[in-house]
């Protein structure tokens, strides 16, 4: 195949599983930076090796472990940095596996986000808008605010919480839909 | 480990933000490890997070107050460019990280741009848009029709058709707010979750396509044609009528209006060629045969024959190889409904080939506008050739200020589509030209006083279908330059050791005036 078609083949591949390989890498990584660094070195790496990939295949499962093995290299070499927290190996290799579960449903969620973040408060709704856009802090949403910061760090809690609680709910009702033979 | 679900979701927090102690975070740690119901709970709200960075449209409709901020930042690709994408999803990446390279903030990039007007048969518009036209994009406010059809691109993916009288404000790249009038949304897989605002309620979309009806006394109709849409307290499913005003009424079976689909309403404007409002065109219409530049004068826009380059235009560039102009019948393949490609087009052989030939419209860069160019190219086809040094490219430069600022479009010897301008900003593709097929080409020009200009560019292959609007996606975007300049002089180069041939030279205001449109294709998905 011309390697003109089979970066194509790549990148329809790629993008398709974009947002669940890069879920799972956020699982696994507490800094949105860090993520963002991995994904890069991971897309490289994946077109690097794509003659290893057999089509037919699961990209998804075969890019999850590529992204795995990119997440471990990144911790080691941001290890030795000094007052940087991150998980030990242990609970790594336990979040991986359950992250790759979990991002089976990365698309499910991002629709029941959709809904459920309109559900919030405007108020509510405006600092979460605030805090996720380039480059803000829980100290520049304050500003913005005129609150401390220790209460959009509260209020973020709370704003999660409850986008928890609605996607859950969001996604038990529909996969009772489903396993109900309509019943 | 017992836990409660408010302390974890701070302490993850904490975490993050750094503010948390090493005792703490050992103790996070413990509870995850042993807890499979608080992972349960982390994870959740990292799925939360991921999803929220990689889907700034989510956060457009927060109101005006945001307008002043910056939008979220891409990380990786949004889910709805992977769907829309496909093929060209490749270069698309490049001219984000060109983006990203540089530096520039998503509103100087033109991301304040909720929609564009990507389709306009007879209409009139009523302030503060009058004078909207094909091709321009809208930020955030009120758009009143007041006759016609058009069709909106919102950025998010989602189409909207306006049909006759009607009036909305655009509130962010996912939503809108409908006053009167009836418009069809068409929102594919990615778009999902465009909302309409009624006096009524919300509408949000589940997939696919709905019409929506507000007529004078505020009575809304609702018509599900594919897919399902969410009301405040209901899911409305395909084939189902509702009205939504204080009786909540279900109309389906009842011999109530039945709103027209997207594509029907397209095909009743039966969209055509605007070739008429074309400002230059070249489509090489001789007779094979060698000529000199000055004896090509035929065409439309252009205030005299093509020429080779005064000496002093020439600089450190190197000197023209190729003499004459030749013209060559039959060696493109052309299924669009476009004269040329066929009887005549002009050889652009191994050498250095450039001439140039002055148009009667400038094209002004400091004036808001958009301006299309499109061409048909092909190389010769020499199986197992290898890339070989050499580029093809068309330049826009000022007559009055040759050496000033140009912009140019064209590929390079690896056949990598390449939009590039004086001050070296230069965009490549990763998808490249095949060799020995013929392809249609076509850039679009936004050009801007206040805001950043941008050009986009992307090329067709003969199985690629033509639509009556222009395309989601492009395959190489340019932003951001300083393209300030009255472009009036166009340039063909090529140099290489490779032949190559062109024709159907236009320009225009728009995409179906430089842009063959086949009504054959209009049925086709």
């Amino acid at each position: 195949m011309p390697e003109s078609e089979r970066h194509d083949e790549f990148m329809q591949l790629f993008l398709e599983h974009q947002p669940r390989i890069y879920a799972y890498i956020r699982s696994l990584l507490f800094q949105k930076a860090d993520a963002d660094d991995v994904m890069q070195e991971t897309a490289a790496v994946l077109w690097k090796k794509f003659d290893d990939f057999k089509a037919g295949t699961h990209f998804d499962r075969w890019a999850l472990r590529v992204a795995f093995h990119q997440v471990r290299c990144f911790r080691q070499k941001k290890a030795r940095e000094a007052n940087r927290l991150q998980f030990s190996d242990t609970l790594l290799e336990t979040l991986s596996s359950e992250a790759e579960e979990f991002s089976d449903a990365t698309e499910d969620v991002a629709a029941a986000l959709s809904i459920c973040r309109r559900k919030l408060a405007e108020s509510d709704q405006r600092i979460l808008a605030w805090r996720f856009q380039d480059g803000a802090t829980n100290r520049s949403v304050a500003g913005k605010v005129g609150k401390s910061e220790s209460v959009v760090s509260r209020t973020l809690s709370r704003v999660y919480e409850s986008l928890m609680r609605c996607i859950n709910l969001r996604l038990n009702y529909e996969t009772s839909l489903e396993t109900s033979d309509g019943i | 480990m017992a836990f409660k679900e408010k302390d974890l979701v701070r302490n993850i927090l904490a975490a993050q933000e750094s503010t948390l102690s090493e005792d703490e975070f050992a103790h996070l740690e413990r509870l995850l490890r042993e807890d499979v119901a608080a992972r349960r709970v982390y994870l959740r709200l990292m799925q939360i997070q991921s999803t929220l960075e990689s889907s700034p449209f989510v956060f457009d409709d927060i109101g005006p107050e945001d307008t002043s901020g910056r939008h979220a930042t891409i990380t990786g690709f949004p889910a709805t460019i992977a769907r829309v994408l496909l093929p060209i999803a490749a270069v698309l990446v490049i001219g984000l990280v060109w983006l990203a390279v540089r530096g520039g903030s998503p509103e100087e990039g033109g991301l304040s741009e909720i929609a564009t007007l990507i389709f306009a048969e007879d209409c009139e518009w009523e302030e503060p848009r009058a004078g909207f036209q094909e091709g321009e994009s809208l930020p955030a406010g009120k758009v009143r029709l007041h006759s016609g059809m058009a069709v909106l691109r919102f950025r998010s993916g989602a189409e909207m058709v306006l049909n006759g009288r009607s009036s909305l404000e655009l509130l962010d790249v996912n939503s809108a707010r409908l006053f009167g009038g009836e418009v069809v949304v068409r929102a594919e897989d990615g778009a999902d979750g465009f909302r309409v605002e009624t006096p009524h309620g919300g509408i949000t979309d589940l997939g696919t396509e709905f019409a929506v009806r507000v007529d004078s006394s505020g009575e809304t109709e609702l018509h599900v044609h594919e897919g399902k849409v969410a009301l405040k307290d209901s899911v409305v499913e395909a084939g189902s009528t509702v009205t939504m005003g204080k009786e909540k009424r279900d109309l389906s079976g009842t011999e109530g209006r039945l709103a027209p689909r997207y594509r029907e309403l397209i095909e009743r404007a039966k969209p055509k060629e605007r070739r008429d409002l074309m400002t230059a065109y070249e489509g090489f219409f001789l007779d094979p045969g060698s000529y000199a530049p000055s004896e090509i004068t035929e065409g439309k826009g252009w205030t005299s024959p093509w020429r080779f380059r005064d000496p002093s235009e020439r600089g450190d560039h190197p000197p023209n190889t190729v003499r004459e102009m030749t013209i060559d019948h039959g060696k493109m393949t052309v299924p669009w409904p476009v004269r040329g490609g066929r009887l005549g087009m002009l050889q652009l052989p191994a050498g250095t080939a450039i001439w140039t030939r002055q148009m009667k419209k400038p094209i002004s860069m400091d004036e808001n506008g958009v301006t299309y160019l499109s061409f048909l190219a092909a190389e010769e086809t020499e199986p197992g050739r290898k890339d070989s040094p050499g580029a093809f490219r068309i330049t826009l430069r000022s007559s009055k200020n040759y050496f000033g600022n140009s912009l140019s479009i064209g590929w390079s010897g690896k056949r990598e589509l390449r939009l590039g301008t004086s001050s070296n900003e230069v965009v490549k593709s990763i998808r490249k030209i095949p060799p020995g097929e013929t392809v249609f080409c076509v850039g679009k020009i936004k050009r801007s006083v206040k805001g950043k200009d941008r050009v986009q560019f992307r090329f067709y292959r003969t199985t690629d279908r033509l639509d009556f609007a222009e395309p989601a996606v492009w395959d190489v975007t340019l932003e951001g330059g300083d393209l300030d300049a009255e472009f009036d002089l166009m340039l063909i180069t090529s140099h290489g050791e490779t032949s190559r041939w062109i024709d159907e030279i236009r320009v225009g205001p728009s995409w179906r005036s430089v842009t063959p449109i086949n009504a054959v294709n209009l049925t086709q998905d």
